[in-house]
């Protein structure tokens, strides 16, 4: 049989590789097999392990049944937005939207824990826009607050300001800033 | 500029041998994961989605100067050059219409449009500079996040597609030239207390321990439950003592048989200079030996900016668009001799 890349020298090398669309087999001459393994730096360096192997070592999608997994089974959780089953997620280790990790919030911190060290929350930078978003929202707490103790104390005129003042917030919310959905 | 000025140089922002250590730090790598708020992530949105995100992006960085680059446009050797050049991933290169890339002047800051995650900021700089390289990769998500809403939770911070990278999406990662290390076989003693402080340490080139050209990156592995500042700091910190490390080794190497360390040096020398099949392994190890020769002070005469610049030239997809015709697997390694001999003879000072 003749290498299956350059179809000029006798194939005696045989590679098995593993791909997303399943076992792909080649038969390659010496010189062509080495070359196939000219990767480049990038390949697989953000990745030492492959996340999908640890999720589902830990969390549950083995062969045979395991007590973590019967528990899981029960009720699968699937994210309204995109679809995705914790099942799915942790088959494939990677979450398919933003939802997901609403979705699966509960579930998250032990799989966390494993992947950072114990760690589960997040200390880093936050975006300027979020400030911008829990500032705004503080506020409008504040003015219902307002609102509610002049009703009480039937300012009615006062409340119908702060009535006003809270709906123009919640559109600055809404319009002005992105992170509103 | 045009992206053709990108792909014919085979010198890149990040390999001038400039920057602290660069004896022995090659480069500096910040990459920050983020997504778009509101769209699914690229592991399975629409192409409507993925259109839509790549336009918002190129427009969100409008006013910064950047060269817009949609993988759509460029052929597949082409693609191979801008991997091979470290400046996209190959699973950003595989995106024929959704993927894009957006690269500064200088080549040290790139924006992946559309790769694992919507948005992948990487700023590259030479020799160790891990503040400088986190300013620049800072301030253009700052730019971004102005006019593009990201994925963010206050509990989970920047939400990305793979949990190994949720929180900071920080990615910092050291290129290093450890030759001494790996002769005196430390490496592997290297690796487990490294990953024991929440980094690993891998081959920059090829897969597994075994590193090509004894070329190893380090970097972060945990994002979640430490600040950015706090990353970099330790993995500094780690660096600084690799560099120590590596320097006494090479003191210890060169005491302990300074004719065996410099005849292997010289014959790889030899080699490069002189072979007329030079296959890309053999190359790689030939180049570290050089470059140990020369931070050692043993061989002279010999330019390290060249040397850099054939670490880049030597790979595939670069020989390829050099020789300006599709090669096999030997005649690369007969052109890659030839590039080898002509370049290094010129260097000569």
């Amino acid at each position: 049989m003749l290498c299956e890349r350059c179809g000029k020298r006798e194939a005696t090398i045989h590679v098995k590789e593993e791909t997303k669309a399943g076992m792909n087999e080649h038969y390659l001459c010496e010189p062509c097999a080495y070359t196939s393994n000219e990767q480049g730096p990038f390949q697989s360096s953000d990745q030492p392990m492959t996340i999908q192997q640890l999720l589902s070592n830990w969390f549950g999608i083995s062969e045979g049944p395991s007590p973590q997994r019967m528990t899981y089974d029960k009720e699968e959780t699937v994210c309204p937005n995109c679809q995705l089953s914790f099942q799915q997620f942790l088959k494939r280790g990677k979450f398919g939207c933003g939802t997901c990790y609403e979705t699966f919030r509960p579930r998250l911190k032990s799989i966390f824990t494993k992947l950072h060290n114990g760690h589960t929350a997040h200390v880093g930078k936050v975006p300027q826009t979020f400030h911008a978003t829990f500032a705004i929202e503080r506020q409008i707490e504040e003015v219902r607050e307002q609102m509610q103790r002049a009703v009480l104390e039937e300012r009615f005129e006062d409340a119908a300001l702060y009535r006003d003042e809270a709906k123009r917030l919640e559109s600055k919310l809404q319009g002005g800033d992105h992170h509103v959905d | 500029m045009s992206i053709e000025h990108f792909l014919n140089r085979s010198t890149t922002g990040w390999m001038n041998g400039e920057g602290e250590a660069s004896d022995i730090v090659l480069s500096t790598r910040i990459r920050l994961a983020r997504n778009v708020a509101n769209y699914r992530f690229p592991t399975i949105f629409s192409k409507e989605e993925a259109l839509e995100i790549k336009s918002q992006l190129i427009r969100a960085v409008e006013d910064d100067a950047f060269e817009v680059v949609e993988m759509n446009a460029l052929s597949v050797l082409d693609r191979r050059v801008l991997v091979e050049k470290h400046l996209i991933s190959p699973q950003l290169a595989d995106r024929e219409e959704a993927g894009a890339i957006l690269l500064s002047g200088d080549e040290k800051l790139s924006v992946l449009v559309n790769e694992e995650d919507h948005v992948r900021i990487q700023s590259i700089y030479p020799g160790l500079q891990l503040e400088e390289a986190y300013e620049r990769a800072m301030m253009i998500d700052d730019a971004i996040e102005e006019e593009v809403p990201y994925a963010y939770d206050k509990e989970f911070g920047y939400l990305t597609s793979c949990p190994s990278n949720t929180g900071t999406g920080l990615r910092a990662s050291v290129m290093m030239h450890l030759p001494a290390l790996t002769m005196t076989k430390q490496m592997q003693r290297v690796a487990v207390a490294v990953s024991r402080l929440g980094m690993t340490v891998r081959g920059s080139y090829g897969e597994g321990s075994e590193a090509l050209g004894n070329i190893y990156q380090l970097s972060n592995q945990l994002t979640l439950g430490k600040s950015e500042e706090d990353i970099i700091e330790e993995l500094k910190q780690v660096v600084l003592r690799l560099i120590a490390h590596e320097r006494d080794s090479r003191k210890w190497l060169l005491q302990r048989s300074p004719i065996a360390l410099e005849d292997k040096l010289y014959r790889s020398l030899g080699r490069l200079t002189h072979a007329r099949l030079l296959a890309s392994g053999e190359a790689a190890k030939a180049l570290s030996d050089v470059r140990l020769g020369i931070d050692l002070g043993l061989i002279e005469n010999v330019d390290m900016s060249v040397l850099n610049e054939l670490m880049i030239f030597m790979q595939p997809a670069f020989l390829q668009r050099y020789a300006n015709e599709t090669l096999d697997a030997n005649e690369r390694d007969q052109f890659r001799a030839k590039l080898f001999r002509e370049r290094l003879a010129f260097s000569k000072p």
